[in-house]
C-alpha cells in the first residue's frame, strides 16, 4: 500500500466500502482484494474482525435494552392495528392525551391539582354547610307599588297657626346675647295669647251659662239642651284654675232648674253643688262670672 | 433488519390490502432494531421507546398513502431518520450548557449524559464492552453515528444510505471511514487523542 496518507485513507474508504456495501462487495471477489497484496489482505481482516466485534457488541447491548423494555410492542400495536375504536378508545385517547399534556406541562399539573383539590373539599363544604343553622331570615319578593294618584284632591284645611310658632317668629334667637331680652319677649306674648284665648272661652261660657239659665223658664228639653251645651263648655275650656267656681255656678244652674222642676237632678250632683257653693267667693275675682253678670244684666234690661 | 422485508412483502402494502398481520409481525421483530438504532444515537431508554412508537405510528399512518419505490427497510429508516432529526431540533429549542471556555455543551440542562462522548475514565469505570461501543459511538459526529448506524449495523448499501441522508455515495464512504477509525481509537487506544467530539468528517 501507499505511504500516501490521502491514498492510505482512500484505500481504506474502499476496503470499508467492500466489507459493508454489498453492491461493492457484488462487483469486486474477496481474491481478487486480496490479491493486491499481503497488506491490503491484512488491513482488510483488521476492519472486517473490528467491524465484527463492534456488530456483536453492540447487539447485545441492543439485547440489554430490549429486555428492560416492557410493553413496547403491545403499546404499539394498541395504537395502530389493534387501536380499539369503541368508546373505551375514546375514553383511552383521552386519557393518553391527558397523561402526555400533563407531562409536559408543570403548570398544567399544578392546575390540574388544585383542582382536584378543590373538588375533594366540595364535599366537606357542603357538609359543614348543612352543619350550620339556618338563617331565619325570610327572603320576600314584593311588587314595587308607586304612590296612589287620586283623581281628584281634597283641598287641603289652611294650616292654622299655632300659638308656639307665632310666638317665636322675630325673636332674636341667633345672638346668644339677647337671649334674654328674647325670653322676655316670649313671655309677654304668650300671656296675651293666653289672655286672649281665655276671652274666648269666658264668652262661650258666659253664653252657655246664661242659655242654661234662661232656658229653665222653658220647657224641660230646652233646659236639658242648654245644660248639654253648658257642659261642653266647661270641658273644652282650658281655664283650670277656674274650674271649681266654674262648676260651683254650674251646680247652681243645676240646683235652679231642680228647683224649677225643671229637671231631676242628680243626688250626687247635689251634694257636690252643695260643697261648691260654699266657694262662691271665687266667683267674684273670674273674668266668665263677671261676663255672665253682664251678659244678664244686658238681657234683663231688653 | 432481521429479515428482507421487501421479499418476504412489504408490511404498508399489505395494510393496503387490509392485512395487518405482516405489519404487526414487522412490529414484532424490528421494535429492538428502531430502539437500538435510537439508543445507539443517544436517545435515552424512555426517549428511545417513544421514538420508536413514533416511527411505527408514522409508517401506519403512512399506509394509505404509501407507495413503495424502494427498499422497505429504507423507507422505514427514513422515517426514524426524521423523527431523530425532529428530536434534535426539539433539543435544539431547549436551553443549553456554556462552559466556561465558551463551548456549548450539546446536552439539555436536564441531561445527565452528555452527548459528546464520555471520558476514559467513565469508560474504564463501565467495564462492560457493549456499553463501551456505544458510549464510544457518542464521540462521533452525528452525520458518522447515522452512517456507521445505517451501514455497520443495518447493512443497508452505501448507494441507500446516501438516498436516505441525501448526501453524495463519496461522502457516505468518508464518513464511514472516520467513524470507523474513530471508534478504533477510543475503543482500542491507538489513538494519540482523546476521545473528543470530532466535526462532521
Amino acid at each position: 500500500m501507499s505511504t500516501n496518507p490521502d491514498e492510505t485513507r482512500r484505500a481504506d474508504e474502499e476496503l470499508l466500502a467492500w466489507l459493508l456495501d454489498e453492491d461493492t462487495r457484488g462487483r469486486t471477489p474477496r481474491a481478487e482484494l486480496e490479491a493486491q497484496g499481503e497488506q491490503v489482505a491484512e488491513r482488510l481482516g483488521d476492519w472486517d474482525a473490528f467491524v465484527q466485534r463492534c456488530r456483536v457488541e453492540l447487539a447485545e447491548d441492543a439485547s440489554a435494552d430490549v429486555a428492560q423494555t416492557s410493553g413496547l410492542e403491545e403499546r404499539i400495536l394498541a395504537r395502530t392495528t389493534r387501536e380499539d375504536v369503541s368508546w373505551r378508545g375514546d375514553w383511552r385517547l383521552l386519557r393518553g392525551f391527558l397523561g402526555q399534556r400533563l407531562g409536559a406541562s408543570v403548570v398544567l399539573r399544578v392546575v390540574a391539582a388544585s383542582l382536584l383539590v378543590h373538588i375533594a373539599a366540595l364535599p366537606v363544604l357542603a357538609y359543614y354547610t348543612y352543619l350550620a343553622p339556618e338563617p331565619e331570615t325570610v327572603i320576600q319578593f314584593d311588587l314595587p307599588v308607586g304612590e296612589a294618584e287620586l283623581p281628584f284632591r281634597d283641598a287641603e284645611p289652611e294650616p292654622q297657626p299655632e300659638v308656639d310658632e307665632i310666638e317665636l317668629s322675630g325673636l332674636p334667637l341667633d345672638d346668644p346675647a339677647a337671649l334674654p331680652k328674647a325670653d322676655a319677649l316670649y313671655r309677654e306674648r304668650l300671656a296675651a295669647g293666653v289672655e286672649s284665648q281665655d276671652a274666648l272661652s269666658s264668652a262661650l261660657l258666659a253664653e252657655a251659662l246664661l242659655d242654661a239659665t234662661e232656658a229653665g223658664e222653658g220647657d224641660r228639653e230646652e233646659l236639658a239642651g242648654a245644660l248639654e251645651r253648658l257642659e261642653r263648655a266647661v270641658r273644652g275650656s282650658a281655664l283650670t284654675d277656674e274650674a271649681p267656681a266654674l262648676r260651683a255656678l254650674l251646680a247652681s244652674a243645676w240646683l235652679r232648674a231642680s228647683a224649677a222642676q225643671a229637671l231631676d237632678a242628680d243626688e250626687i250632683l247635689t251634694a257636690s253643688c252643695e260643697r261648691w257653693l260654699g266657694q262662691a267667693e271665687a266667683l267674684r275675682g273670674a273674668r266668665w262670672y263677671a261676663a255672665y253678670l253682664r251678659a244678664a244684666s244686658e238681657e234683663r234690661a231688653r | 433488519m432481521n429479515r428482507a422485508w421487501d421479499s418476504d412483502g412489504d408490511p404498508l402494502v399489505a395494510l393496503q390490502a387490509g392485512d395487518p398481520a405482516l405489519f404487526e409481525a414487522f412490529v414484532a421483530a424490528e421494535s429492538a432494531t428502531f430502539l437500538g438504532f435510537f439508543r445507539r444515537l443517544g436517545a435515552k431508554p424512555a426517549e428511545a421507546e417513544d421514538l420508536v412508537q413514533e416511527v411505527f405510528l408514522k409508517l401506519f399512518r403512512h399506509a394509505e398513502t404509501y407507495t413503495p419505490t424502494g427498499r422497505f427497510p429504507a423507507f422505514a429508516f427514513r422515517i426514524a431518520r426524521n423523527a431523530w432529526i425532529d428530536r434534535s431540533r426539539r433539543h435544539a429549542a431547549r436551553p443549553r450548557l456554556v462552559r466556561g471556555d465558551g463551548d456549548e455543551d450539546e446536552g439539555s440542562l436536564f441531561d445527565d449524559q452528555p452527548v459528546d462522548g464520555p471520558t476514559p475514565l467513565a469508560l474504564a469505570e463501565r467495564g462492560e464492552e457493549a456499553g463501551r461501543v456505544r458510549d464510544a459511538l457518542q464521540s462521533l459526529s452525528e452525520g458518522q453515528r447515522l452512517v456507521f448506524e445505517l451501514g455497520v449495523i443495518q447493512e443497508l448499501p452505501y448507494v441507500e444510505i446516501a438516498r436516505l441522508l441525501e448526501i453524495p455515495e463519496g461522502t457516505v464512504k468518508s464518513r464511514m471511514f472516520h467513524a470507523v477509525r474513530r471508534l478504533r481509537e477510543v475503543l482500542e487506544g491507538d489513538s494519540t487523542e482523546g476521545p473528543e467530539l470530532q466535526r462532521e468528517g
